[in-house]
């Protein structure tokens, strides 16, 4: 289906090539994931398949490519549209129209195809992706999900024989990132559409994929089965999923055989290792901080918005000095909401906010910012100047701080984040983890006593997210206090957090310990605690939640 | 939650052909363009607002006004200052300006400036009503079956469906310069626009990058294969639609009419022409209010024999 022979490709504004010497095969029916570092050359190639590389972009290429039995630089990207479909990240950027079934017959009435022909189709990728309930509605008023699904529908309409897509979920919340998962599977195994995915969150996919390409550098490191691929990585700076690394721990200490991929296998593979082994010491020990002063108090909050919808509900909360806070909860539950009161991004409708025991009901998120900072989920937010040190630096100089603590700061930080060598770069041209770091750091700068991250690792890669996680822990041990809003489970379930708040229709409906609020939950839970659930009868607490706290009880 | 786009509300309005509403919309703007009598603009103006009360948008017509309103105190204020023509001063400015020297602010200019207000918020509304009440798909299907125009036609409807997207943006651009100690609100009107001007840069560069990602979108779904268009939908004109859509052009047929009797015309320099209260002068306002708001009047029967 797709032949890729000594493939080299260089982007027309670039020195370094992107793509080096690629080689690959990927037979009908395949359901390939392609992984890797950001900046590896992913996304490049893949729209080497169909022809928006070179034919888009520019560029030097090199090389041959076959898909379905064409050469997508000779054919372009007009007829390759037919063979191949592509679905991008962002679903707010690919919709063309306002309602669900013309943004489906887009690509058909562009190919000038008769109405009854169109009508036929439309019914068929409606059902086959499972959005025949949305087919009246407007794009707008769709949740992310929704959207990307209909997305896909709109490129399956034009019958292509493979389908692309890159990081189709890095911008959806879990829910619909596991809606528009189960389409592809779908896709894949019911219809036998040749897919392949570039997708970071590794745990959500690796149990349906058969092949993983590993790329870095341009070029492929690794092309296997999943199972290998667990052990081809572990040499490298990449965390895997907390199971997968606790599969091949295991598997090296000679406990199992095979790396479990899924729940199930690693419940059937743990059975007798926990029988045979659990000694039952266990370091859960949390980490409990003597708790400093309020920094933010909200008494009974509420907040309306414009168009009528609560967004909070009477929320009273009070975050301390030094505290490591998470919040969770589904889409739209009330999280950001949350947050944008604490510097009055947003003002109660009734209630009262107060930062260092004073009302902040007359202040600007300006004039707070001194105090708190807050990183948005999209870094472009954050970009404005012509360099990354101007960038960097102009919080500082809204705050009127002398040339030479600017330029001191300012050194201090793109050091600590990795990125004196791009102090001159234009920030809008780093890659996407580049970009999170010099957003991160031109808030961090200014060193706020209180940090506010909404969905900071949606579209990370595995070794970023790692940074950021290790880089906050650091500030949280230096006395910051962090307030982290994510929908990764993983993520928060790391023993930095100290306290987790679970969110539900504008209102807090669980507010404790992280132990406490992630153990035995059936949506809240990290996979480590899903795993142990069954092994009450061997000894094994049910609220462990990283794979350190079961290594350390296996003698 | 701010929503900038069109939804589709169960109204007489919203069911009105796209057509309809974009002859009309265009006929109040022409009309605002020729009129001068602050009244007749007034009555016009009000006209709109019928539309906006059957459409049910008063919400979303409301963040419209506000942006129409403070670009209206702004053109009040800059012609107050600068145009000095007229008899009657109502404030002597004491003290030199630099540039400028000593001058005198008058009535004429700011009822001037005060009627061209009027008339900026009568073509926004008629365009708030537009965007609210009309699928952009509708009006680009319509342009469609024109194919010289279907490149411009597509064009026009991503640029309309671009604007809440915009202004999400702007926005977002504004609350993220705010968290990073950049202070947008000031006392001084000249310094707020100084500042917000900030927001420029950053907006126009997520406005490319979010073109740029549009157009691979465009490309991979074979956009531009240069076979003739074809449409999945398609609504035909029917009898009652080409009454409203005479109906709509009322306005228009009260521009020409006012041209050739002439009626609207109004005298602001060099002292204000006074306004007669006649049954002739009261009879031509309400005409044109009716002229104005007609297609909404009839609408509302479009809907009640869509009911039957």
């Amino acid at each position: 289906m797709i032949d890729i022979k000594k493939l080299c490709f260089t982007y027309a504004d670039s020195v370094r090539p992107s793509l080096e010497d690629v080689n690959l095969h990927v037979e009908g029916s395949e359901m390939v994931l392609i992984t890797g570092p950001s900046g590896g050359g992913k996304s490049t190639l893949i729209r080497c398949l169909n022809g928006i590389v070179p034919h888009f972009y520019g560029g030097t290429i090199s090389g041959s490519v076959v898909v379905a039995g064409l050469s997508p630089f000779k054919a372009g990207t007009k007829e390759m549209a037919e063979k191949v479909g592509m679905v991008f990240q962002d679903p707010e950027n690919q919709i063309l129209t306002n309602s669900v079934e013309r943004e489906v017959a887009f690509g058909m009435e562009g190919m000038g195809l008769e109405r009854s022909l169109m009508a036929k189709r439309v019914e068929e990728v409606l059902d086959t992706v499972g959005i025949d309930h949305l087919r009246k509605r407007s794009m707008e008023g769709l949740s992310g999900g929704e959207k990307q699904k209909v997305i896909i529908a709109s490129v399956l309409a034009l019958q292509p024989e493979i389908l692309v897509l890159d990081e189709p979920t890095s911008s959806l919340d879990p829910k619909g990132a596991e809606e528009v998962l189960h389409v592809i599977r779908r896709l894949n195994g019911e219809f036998g559409t040749t897919i392949l995915l570039i997708e970071h969150r590794i745990d959500r996919v690796i149990p349906f994929v058969d092949r993983i390409i590993h790329m870095d550098g341009g070029s492929v490191k690794f092309d296997g089965t999943p199972k290998s691929w667990v052990d081809f990585v572990a040499g490298l700076d990449y965390e895997l999923p907390q199971m997968l690394d606790l599969g091949r721990d295991l598997k090296r200490r000679g406990f199992i055989g095979e790396i479990p991929l899924t729940v199930k296998e690693g419940r059937q593979a743990l059975a007798p290792v926990f029988r045979e082994h659990w000694s039952g010491t266990v370091s859960a020990a949390d980490r409990l901080r003597e708790k400093g002063r309020s920094i933010v108090c909200l008494d009974d909050v509420w907040h309306k918005y414009e168009d009528g919808t609560m967004g909070l509900r009477g929320v009273s909360l009070n975050v301390r000095q030094g505290e490591f806070l998470a919040i969770i909860g589904r889409n739209a539950s009330g999280k950001s909401t949350l947050a944008s009161h604490m510097n009055s991004i947003l003002k109660p409708t009734k209630g009262t906010v107060r930062v260092e025991g004073i009302d902040i009901k007359n202040e600007s998120p300006a004039r707070l910012a001194r105090t708190i900072g807050y990183v948005f989920q999209n870094p472009n937010m954050h970009l404005f100047a012509d360099r990354v040190e101007e960038e960097v630096a102009f919080i500082l100089n809204n705050f009127g701080f002398p040339e030479k603590e600017v330029t001191r700061r300012t050194a201090n930080i793109l050091n600590d984040f990795g990125l004196s060598h791009l102090k001159d770069a234009y920030p809008r041209d780093l890659s996407g983890g580049e970009k999170q770091r010099v957003a991160l750091a031109s808030v961090l700068v200014a060193e706020p006593k209180l940090v506010i991250l909404d969905e900071p690792t949606r579209g990370l890669d595995s070794s970023r997210k790692n940074f950021l996680i290790e880089y906050l822990e650091q500030y949280n041990a230096r006395g910051g206090t962090v307030v982290l809003i994510s929908h990764d489970i993983e993520l928060i379930s790391r023993p930095c957090v100290e306290r987790v708040i679970l969110m539900s229709e504008g209102a807090i409906v669980a507010d404790g310990p992280r132990r406490k609020i992630l153990s035995k939950s059936l949506n809240f839970s990290p996979q480590i605690n899903r795993l142990v659930q069954p092994f009450g009868q061997y000894g094994v607490p049910s609220d462990l939640l990283v794979k350190e706290e079961i290594l350390c009880g296996l003698s | 939650m701010k929503s900038y786009a069109y939804r589709w509300l169960d109204t007489p309005v919203h069911h009105m052909h796209p057509l309809v509403m974009t002859t009309w919309a265009f006929s109040i703007m022409v009309l605002s363009f020729v009129i001068e009598d602050p009244v007749m603009l007034a009555a016009l103006f009000a006209a709109t607002l019928t539309l906006v009360y059957w459409a049910q948008i008063f919400d979303r017509w409301w963040g419209f006004f506000k942006l129409a309103l403070f670009f209206s105190i702004f053109i009040v204020v800059l012609n107050v200052i600068f145009m000095h023509q007229g008899n009657t001063v109502i404030f002597k400015i004491p003290w030199e300006v630099p540039t400028m020297g000593h001058f005198d602010i008058t009535l004429e200019a700011f009822f001037y400036s005060v009627g061209m207000a009027i008339r900026l918020i009568t073509m926004i509304t008629a365009f708030a009503i537009l965007t609210y009440t009309v699928n952009p798909d509708d009006i680009f299907e319509m342009l469609m079956k024109v194919r010289p125009l279907q490149r411009t036609a597509f064009l026009i409807s991503l640029a309309v469906s671009y604007v809440p997207a915009l202004l999400r943006d702007m926005d977002n651009i504004r609350i993220s310069l705010q968290t990073r100690g950049y202070e947008l609100e000031d006392k001084k009107l000249v310094n707020r626009a100084k500042k917000s001007s900030a927001i420029l840069l950053p907006l126009m560069m997520n406005s490319l990058d979010r073109s740029l990602q549009k157009a691979e979108s465009m490309e991979a779904r074979a956009y531009g294969t240069g076979k003739s268009r074809t449409c999945l939908f398609g609504r035909k004109l029917t009898g009652f639609d080409a009454l409203l859509l005479a109906a709509s052009l009322l306005p228009l047929a009260a521009m020409v009419l006012s041209l050739l009797i002439p009626v609207g015309k109004y005298q602001y320099y060099p002292e204000l022409e006074p306004i007669r209260l006649t049954t002739g002068y009261a009879a031509a306002v309400l005409l044109l209010f009716l002229a104005g708001s007609a297609v909404g009047y009839l609408s509302l029967f479009k809907r009640r024999v869509d009911i039957d």
